[in-house]
């Protein structure tokens, strides 16, 4: 058991005064960047990166360590509260979040989302610690082609939120993949749909866009619609939000699972924590009991977007700690960090300075403590927050929506963007044509794009990579399966009915 | 904008004739608040590079009043370019300028271009570097070259965006070595070792300062005009392996605003080389980005920006990028 031994003095290495305060601050202050709409993880370590460089290394990783986790919870407030998810896997929260909210179930949201988070990260730390490097070479298989292949899978999926029209659905999943086209394409470096502007040269920016589709064009909505607000705001006490046994039970197994798919699709090349949760969601609906009722509001589906999204973004330090290679955009703030301390990660690093790397495994088992327990703590005053009235609510929302969108870019573009986003998925709504699908294709279809652009220039226009690969074929034939089960279904569902009528 | 550039032009030298006649020689300095345009996000290399560098300008008392960073990211630098042209005559704006924003002006045809700014100074420079995964059987040039003989279609090489430092750098090989080399843009360096290292592609190009792991990829060759320091003081240069031509280094400089006065120019130059001889510029921004330190002047800087933007476009042009 040596990684066991290597854990134990990792923890000595890491458990002192200092550190846990380091952790308990990183925490803090996480949750309060996540929980801002415009301010993800990425920025939020970017940030306060050069602040601890006055700090002892193992000190300042496991301060930002934490403030990663802490993001990563705060990001499912605004998603479920306000219907503003704080950055890209959240808009799979707010899927099921904001109808709890509507329906007076705030609190309980806010708790599944906490446990679940809890339960996927620390899956993911564990699967971390025991099988990091083998994980790590297992992400290595997966090339252009792989990724691909897996990118399609999750897009076709989102037949599976479309909704009660899989019409309407289908025009919104087609409108994000139009919007995705916009900027200078990787494939031919050439500028599409930009109509001359140079703030469209690098695409439409994903939180502008965001904020303005789900939570401005809530605004409008509370503004119209009354009811509909006085619904969100009834009063609720702490008691209530607190999850019963069996509700727990209910989160658990899905948590578990969602844990194990999120932290695996963590792993692979720029793959990302947005389409980890999206598939731990899509599998809960597919095996969950509640898979049916998911989207109208269950606490299961909070839960399997958490689990995933915490355990992917544990997922990405694999390739990080073991290879050198920065898994997600705020993994590679923090490689930056760590060169910046002298510590060259990679395959030597294990080797190097093990003190380094046992501290900083050990220290995200205690930013993810520390992370439950602020954000368990802020529970009540959240809460709390809800019972302000509309009249109060509604222009506040509006400001986080308007400085939330400027702050991306400094830009004013992007806040008239946002207002216009606003309104368009506004009258969406209205029309009940579902906004998640078009955001959830407008981050997936990029992904699509970039990585069969690769896989066919690798094999100079040649389609046959997709099929010498066992993992791509393998990903292909159930999205081939997925398509042809209802027609499957029906054909079975026939030849019995016949047989039947025969006897 | 070529008219209103050369409008300003008359109207600056007037200005610099009336100085002239009312004898002030004083040398500028700033009065307020100096904003200093990043046009990447924050946490990119050149937010990091302006940061450290009023960090650096702090600790060695060399800029009295407050620096600013604003980042103004957008159009692969147009936003922070044209943001940066619009103060027109602003003493107190200046902004970062590196390889691949110019780049970038070229391949999309930008409104502001080099010319519409006032380059300032150079203070870092990169290069980049061809290399295979460390267990590959290719263990030189040639090897490379041979396998692409036997099967020319064979020879992925991956590298960052496209359009950028990378493919450009891919470009020149392509072209002088008379390869039919693929090129097969990524997202970020990262990736590129991703595929790499599971075999997904034959070869990369990548910057040194992506401090890319000997123990991982065997670099082949280097694109710098000279050998490099250790770890990677055994590779050899192109121009030593007969190739004088594939030789690339991307710069770290900044620019002011079109109409920026001579004084300040003078001013903002002087500052920049005492940053570039300090201690700390040295060992917390050069040493630890992997980069190469240098110092050039404002007017050595702007021939060398206009010498390698020739070089991009035709480049470029070669390779079917630009018109």
């Amino acid at each position: 058991m040596d990684i066991l031994q290597s854990l134990m003095s990792g923890f000595a290495t890491s458990l002192t005064f200092s550190n846990i305060l380091a952790a308990l601050v990183g925490a803090g202050l996480g949750i309060v960047i996540g929980a801002i709409p415009g301010l993800g993880s990425v920025t939020g370590v970017a940030l306060l990166l050069p602040l601890t460089f006055q700090m002892d290394p193992i000190t300042g990783i496991i301060m930002l360590g934490a403030v990663y986790y802490g993001c990563m919870y705060g990001g499912s407030y605004s998603a479920i509260m306000l219907n503003i998810p704080g950055d890209a896997p959240a808009v799979v929260t707010a899927l099921d979040g904001y109808p709890l909210s509507k329906k007076g179930q705030a609190g309980k949201a806010l708790f599944t989302a906490n446990i679940s988070s809890f339960i996927g990260g620390t899956i993911g730390i564990v699967m971390l610690t025991f099988m990091g490097a083998a994980l790590a070479k297992i992400g290595l298989l997966f090339g252009p082609a792989e990724v691909a292949a897996l990118v399609i899978l999750a897009l076709c999926s989102i037949g599976w939120l479309l909704g009660d029209s899989p019409k309407k659905g289908l025009v919104s999943t087609f409108i994000g993949i139009m919007l995705s086209m916009v900027g200078i394409g990787l494939a031919f470096g050439q500028p599409r749909f930009t109509f001359d502007s140079m703030y469209l040269l690098n695409g439409i920016s994903f939180i502008p866009l965001v904020i303005g589709m789900f939570g401005f064009s809530q605004v409008l909505e509370m503004m119209v619609n009354r009811v509909d607000a006085a619904g969100l705001m009834t009063k609720l006490s702490l008691r209530e939000s607190l999850l019963d046994r069996s509700e727990l039970r209910s989160i658990i197994p899905t948590s578990l699972r969602s844990g194990v798919l999120g932290n695996l699709v963590g792993i692979l090349p720029g793959a990302g924590a947005t389409t980890g949760s999206f598939l731990a969601y899509v599998l809960e609906k597919k095996v969950g009991r509640h898979g049916a009722e998911m989207g109208t509001g269950r606490i299961e589906g909070v839960a399997a977007s958490e689990a995933g999204n915490n355990a992917a973004a544990a997922g990405s330090f694999a390739p990080l700690l073991s290879l050198g290679i920065p898994g997600s955009g705020t993994a590679a703030v923090l490689l930056g960090g760590l060169m910046m301390w002298g510590v060259q990660p990679g395959p030597m690093l294990f080797q190097n300075s093990p003190d380094f790397v046992w501290g900083l495994i050990s220290s995200m088992y205690l930013g993810n403590v520390m992370a439950v327990l602020a954000a368990l703590a802020i529970i009540p005053f959240l809460v709390k927050l809800l019972r302000v009235p509309p009249a109060f609510m509604i222009p506040v929302i509006a400001v986080v929506c308007v400085v939330g969108s400027y702050s991306v870019n400094n830009s004013m573009f992007d806040v008239w963007f946002m207002l216009g986003a606003g309104v368009i998925a506004f009258f969406m709504n209205v029309a009940k044509y579902p906004v998640a699908p078009l955001l959830l294709a407008f981050v997936l279809t990029p992904r699509l794009e970039t990585s069969l652009r690769q896989a066919l220039d690798i094999s100079r226009g040649d389609p046959s990579i997709f099929f010498g690969s066992p993992i791509a074929t393998t990903l292909l034939s159930i999205t081939l399966l997925f398509f042809l089960y209802p027609l499957i279904a029906k054909l079975v569902r026939a030849l019995v009915k016949k047989r039947q009528l025969a006897k | 904008m070529i008219i209103v550039k050369q409008l300003s032009k008359v109207a600056l030298s007037g200005a610099v004739g009336i100085t002239l006649i009312s004898g002030s020689a004083n040398a500028w300095e700033p009065e307020r608040n100096v904003e200093f345009v990043v046009p990447y996000s924050a946490g990119g290399g050149s937010d990091i590079n302006a940061r450290m560098l009023v960090e650096t300008f702090r600790q060695s008392d060399l800029v009295d009043e407050t620096i600013l960073v604003n980042n103004r990211p957008g159009g692969s630098g147009a936003v922070g370019n044209s943001y940066t042209y619009n103060k027109g005559d602003d003493n107190h704006t200046i902004m970062t300028f590196n390889g691949g924003q110019m780049m970038s002006m070229v391949t999309n045809d930008a409104n502001v271009q080099l010319e519409d700014l006032t380059p300032l100074g150079t203070l870092a420079l990169d290069t980049l570097l061809l290399g295979v995964a460390a267990d590959s059987d290719v263990e030189s040039l040639d090897d490379l070259i041979k396998k692409a003989e036997e099967d020319s279609d064979s020879i992925a090489i991956g590298g960052a965006g496209r359009g950028g430092e990378d493919h450009l750098a891919f470009a020149m090989i392509n072209s002088s070595l008379g390869t039919d080399f693929q090129y097969v843009p990524f997202g970020g360096t990262g990736e590129v070792t991703s595929a790499l290292l599971g075999g997904h592609i034959d070869a990369a190009v990548y910057k040194l300062g992506s401090r890319m792991d000997p123990s991982q990829v065997r670099s082949l060759a280097a694109l710098s005009d000279e050998r490099l320091e250790a770890p990677y003081d055994d590779v050899p240069t192109f121009a030593e392996l007969g190739y004088p031509d594939i030789q690339l280094m991307i710069f770290r400089g900044y620019a002011g605003p079109p109409d920026m006065s001579d004084e300040a120019v003078a001013y903002w130059e002087d500052v920049l080389k005492k940053a570039s001889e300090s201690e700390q510029w040295k060992s917390d921004y050069i040493e630890k980005n992997n980069l190469i330190g240098t110092f050039m002047g404002a007017e050595e800087s702007a021939e060398f920006y206009s010498e390698e933007k020739a070089r991009y476009a035709e480049k470029f042009k070669e390779v079917g990028i630009i018109e």
